[in-house]
């Protein structure tokens, strides 16, 4: 490693080469991998590829501050409050209902206050093996609500929520649609250095004054766009037209003597039946019918 | 004694002094002298001082050096919930709203936050070893709103080019109305019909109310032509003179000196009638101007303007 590669491209496409693992070999790799990990690094479910990796909260399907019901494992009918996400496995750590371990940690990792080396970590989840918990309103009782596990959800439209700041789709129950489960509200945070305040970025300072005179500059025009660009000249040139055109195949021995052999036969003039042959042809059918009709 | 010094058998004789050479005397002091810029040994106050230990604090750097451009808050380097992970990118109808003037300077306060941060991503990487890619991940934030910052300012450029060519046939049609509504209105609404032709005479030939901002070409001239015109007619109903003069000139003004004097000329029944009479000077003497210099003749008529104009604020302020 160069400690140059996000400023030069060369050598990557080797550093690709050796990067990528062959399929059959992964699984195998992986186990080597856990098994070299201290224990206290090793994730409880597996590592995802970064394809696999959930983007957006469709994905997520659960949120931090939702509560779930773990399905599966020793932990089985706990009800917890997801903490957050863990993006390496595409898994949701709970909260103290949920699955821990309890692994040792060696000294230079201890954090203050530390005098065990036997620390106790959360376990994340798998999508699939935790189920949403909702408080829904009561058929039997009017007025109460009873919490309900629901089986999946699906989504159901779009809106713009203002806690997180951007497009949720609307989370309804798998079977019953008219049953919206809202989004948790996520945690608070300030804005970030880099923010624009709302006002000033929706503020409209561009308007249409005149049609004879450009709104950009031209100097600054030339730095968005090349004018002479071969790609809007709409011309080829003969250097493009040759990049274009593929050469002509040579003709084999075998193909050569064909095309001379079609030649050959196309200029030999073609034969006419004389009177003489069509009366011969007549006579042969008419025979032929006589015997046999 | 073994000679280190290696030569032909008859260097030594050649090197040999054979004659005693007197040492220089040490120059003799004199009075009014003017100091050496550079004292030299000679003056014998060189002296052996302790060692200067290389330490941050024996550097000092001002405030304003150019180079802290490429820091944040003078950090060497940021950690990474110090970043800005949340912000997202500006978006393509956000930027339509914005000025050339904002974007421009959005460009480049986008060009100085990733001149820091690839600083901090190149010592992660480079000196550290780090295979993290946090920086690199706002910076391609950042990067995005500046692709989107040129794609604006494009697709402005090209809805500039078309509207020109879809004008040109209906720009007449146009002309027509607007000159007939202008001189429909009454005397009373004068104020506002004139500034209508303001804006009409930016939106459609490009000439700004700010005579030293114009830049003359034929877009121009032929604006302050239609201009003068429709400023006779305006009056011409009002005034004798106007209206024998607009006659004169058949129904329109094609000199642009004319134009010109027109055209400067305030929007009262007054002044225009004034500027009649400097036009039938300038016929009186038959001066007149070509049509081929045209663009350079206005074009010294609107410095001669500007500095006048210069010249009287600048005496107003005084």
């Amino acid at each position: 490693m160069s400690g140059y590669q996000h400023l030069s491209k060369a050598g990557s496409r080797f550093l690709k080469q050796v990067e990528a693992r062959p399929k059959h070999l992964v699984d195998h790799f992986k186990k080597f991998e856990e098994k070299s990990m201290p224990s206290f690094l090793v994730p409880s479910i597996p590592r995802v590829e970064d394809h696999e990796k959930f983007q957006t909260a469709r994905d997520w399907k659960y949120m931090p501050g939702d509560r779930v019901v773990v399905t599966k494992g020793k932990w089985k009918g706990q009800v917890c409050v997801i903490q957050q996400l863990d993006r390496e496995t595409n898994g949701f750590v709970l909260d103290e209902n949920g699955p821990t371990k309890t692994v040792p940690v060696p000294k230079q990792f201890w954090s203050e206050g530390q005098n065990s080396h036997m620390v106790t970590f959360p376990m994340a989840v798998a999508q699939k093996d935790v189920k949403l918990v909702a408080d829904i309103d009561d058929p039997a009782v009017s007025g109460a609500t009873k919490t309900v596990a629901v089986r999946d959800i699906v989504y159901r439209g779009s809106y713009y929520d203002s806690e997180y700041k951007k497009m949720m789709p609307y989370r309804c129950v798998s079977g019953q649609e008219d049953l919206v489960i809202p989004w948790p509200k996520p945690e608070a945070k300030p804005d970030g250095s880099l923010a624009t305040a709302p006002e000033v970025a929706r503020e409209q300072t561009f308007w249409v004054s005149s049609i004879a005179q450009n709104p950009i500059p031209q100097g600054a025009l030339l730095t968005v766009r090349n004018p002479k660009s071969k790609f809007r000249r709409g011309t080829l040139s003969a250097s493009d037209i040759a990049k274009l055109v593929a050469p002509k195949m040579p003709l084999s021995e075998t193909k050569k003597a064909y095309v001379a052999e079609r030649k050959e036969q196309a200029s030999v003039p073609k034969r006419k039946l004389s009177e003489q042959d069509k009366e011969l042809i007549g006579n042969k059918i008419f025979e032929h019918l006589s015997k046999n009709l | 004694m073994l000679s280190l010094k290696r030569g032909l058998h008859s260097t030594a004789q050649a090197c040999a002094r054979t004659k005693y050479t007197k040492p220089k005397p040490k120059p003799r002091s004199r009075p009014n002298v003017r100091p050496p810029t550079q004292t030299t040994h000679h003056s014998k106050n060189l002296s052996v001082t302790a060692p200067i230990p290389p330490a941050a604090s024996n550097i000092v750097t001002p405030d304003d050096h150019p180079l802290w451009q490429f820091f944040s808050d003078k950090k060497y380097l940021r950690k990474f919930d110090e970043l800005d992970n949340d912000s997202r990118a500006w978006t393509i109808p956000e930027l339509r709203r914005k000025s050339f003037d904002d974007l421009h300077s959005l460009w480049y306060t986008c060009l100085r936050e990733r001149n820091v941060l690839a600083r901090e991503n190149h010592l992660l990487k480079n000196d550290m070893g780090s295979n993290q890619d946090s920086y690199e991940a706002v910076a391609e934030k950042i990067r995005t709103t500046m692709w989107r910052i040129r794609h604006v300012l494009s697709e402005r450029d090209w809805a500039f080019q078309r509207a020109g060519q879809e004008l040109g046939s209906q720009k007449e049609l146009f002309l027509k109305e607007f000159e007939h509504d202008f001189l429909e209105a009454p005397a009373a609404e004068d104020e506002e019909s004139f500034e209508k032709l303001a804006r009409l005479q930016h939106s459609v030939f490009g000439i700004s109310e700010y005579i030293d901002e114009n830049t003359v070409d034929r877009a121009f001239v032929d604006g302050m032509k239609y201009v003068a015109t429709l400023k006779l007619k305006k009056f011409a109903g009002r005034q004798q003179e106007i209206q024998s003069l607009l006659e004169e000139s058949e129904q329109s003004i094609s000199d642009a000196g004319e134009a010109f004097v027109l055209f400067t000329a305030e929007n009262t029944e007054i002044a225009v009638k004034e500027a009649c009479d400097v036009v039938r000077e300038l016929r009186g003497k038959n001066n007149s101007v070509s049509r081929y210099d045209e663009l350079d003749t206005v074009a010294d008529y609107v410095k001669q303007l500007a500095a006048t104009q210069v010249d009287k604020t600048s005496t107003t302020v005084a």
